[in-house]
């Protein structure tokens, strides 16, 4: 009798014990996951920063030999203030995809102004804009994946069980939109 | 166990992403891959001459590819993707630069590492390309314009190329063993890793296992065994993206 319930005792104990270490070693994975994406994402928020900095610079080159396309640097205005202004996560998103739409525009006019084309200032800005862009790109890449392996995680068994009762809850992917993905419509 | 069951399946996740891609980013020859084969053998020595007596001197590790076309995608996202996949430039200072040449594309890049973002700014590297690549290439001179683009490069970084005969020296051809000496070691390994793997199959999944890790853990030093150039094999370096291309 009293080694049944010892028995028991020690199972129960031993059952405990082991959901107790499951539950901190998932949820210190969690912690782990979580902070990683948010260093991804610093990551990302330089580089878009950085887009967002250049974008004056490149807008004034630009005037100087396209000044009458007032709608295309409107927009691009429009849109970097929005994005200089947006907080959350999900607005900073929204706001860059629309900056992008903005500069695919510019790219657009580009090709009837050979002169601003050629001009020097010009193409050393539209490289760092490239190159930022790119960047952007890489980051992203890396945002997402990290946010992909902790979603996952986040969702299966027993993760989801832990993640509910410590309130831990699935990350933002960047999706870049669609507008931005297809190619830009030309309108005569 | 749990770490190596992660691992295998990240080294599963590895192996699986470029044929998710839809391409494999090409195998590593050295400081100069050449998969068109019109690269002139004189071009690829100068080049290789060049290239070692800069990462030797300057610590700057730059590969020099010539692709056919781009499989489809973007020159940023071949260069980016390849750069990874090589990890060219040290592990510390990340002074990595990969100039891609797609020929049947037209298309130029120069995909720089994390460690010269400051030295070499995307708008630097696009008026670099602009004047020491553009001219030849649109003249169907590739050869010239590479080593124009090399030597543009170096002098950036404070390393002048230089062209003498002499540059011999600067391969590692005489800084290693003589080459046979490497060559017949190896031979002798893996003739018996091979009687090994005959012999017993406990040997041959220990050694399938060796190879498959080695295979994945990114560093191919497939030069090495080509013997001449001196190249070590790149070091651990990444990029976040940054350079320029054109097309021509």
């Amino acid at each position: 009798m009293n080694k049944t319930l010892l028995t028991v005792a020690g199972l129960f104990l031993g059952a405990m014990a082991l959901t107790g270490l499951t539950f901190i070693s998932y949820n210190n994975s969690f912690v782990r996951m979580d902070e990683e994406i948010k260093g991804m994402w610093a990551q990302v928020e330089n580089q878009l920063k950085r887009r967002a900095d250049l974008i004056p610079n490149l807008v004034e080159t630009a005037k100087g030999f396209a000044g009458h396309e007032k709608e295309v640097f409107g927009r691009i205005a429009d849109a970097r203030s929005r994005v200089v202004a947006s907080k959350d996560l999900k607005s900073q998103i929204e706001s860059n995809n629309e900056l992008s739409g903005a500069l695919a525009g510019l790219r657009l006019i580009v090709e009837n102004y050979p002169t601003l084309k050629s001009d020097a200032t010009f193409t050393r800005l539209m490289d760092e804009l490239a190159g930022t862009e790119n960047r952007i790109a890489v980051e992203r890449g890396r945002y997402n994946e990290s946010v992909k392996s902790y979603n996952a995680s986040l969702r299966q068994l027993p993760g989801s069980l832990i993640a509910g009762m410590m309130g831990f809850q699935s990350a933002t992917y960047f999706e870049v939109s669609v507008a931005d993905k297809a190619a830009p419509k030309v309108s005569f | 166990m749990t770490r190596n069951v992660t691992s295998l399946l990240l080294a599963l996740l590895v192996l699986a992403s470029p044929l998710a891609a839809g391409w494999e980013t090409p195998r590593n020859r050295g400081y100069v891959t050449d998969l068109t084969g019109a690269m002139r053998p004189d071009t690829q020595r100068w080049l290789a001459a060049n290239l070692g007596m800069f990462d030797r001197r300057a610590g700057v590790q730059m590969a020099v590819l010539l692709v056919p076309d781009l499989q489809g995608t973007t020159p940023a996202d071949y260069a980016q993707r390849t750069f990874d996949d090589w990890k060219i430039g040290s592990r510390t200072t990340r002074k990595g630069l990969l100039l891609l040449v797609a020929t049947a594309d037209r298309k130029v890049r120069l995909h720089v590492g994390y460690g010269l973002e400051g030295d070499l700014p995307d708008g630097k590297v696009g008026a670099l390309l602009d004047q020491h690549l553009l001219p030849l290439l649109k003249a169907g001179d590739i050869d010239g314009a590479v080593k124009s683009g090399v030597a543009a490069v170096m002098q950036a970084l404070g390393t002048a190329a230089q062209d003498s005969p002499g540059l011999g020296a600067f391969t590692g051809r005489h800084r290693r063993p003589p080459s046979s000496g490497p060559t017949t070691g190896a031979l002798i390994v893996i003739l018996v890793l091979g009687v090994l793997c005959i012999v017993s199959p406990f040997w041959r999944d220990v050694i399938l296992n060796m190879l498959i890790w080695s295979a994945i853990s990114g560093r191919h030093s497939g030069g090495s065994f080509s013997g001449g150039s001196g190249f070590g094999g790149f070091g651990g370096g990444s990029s976040g993206g940054g350079g320029a291309d054109r097309g021509w």
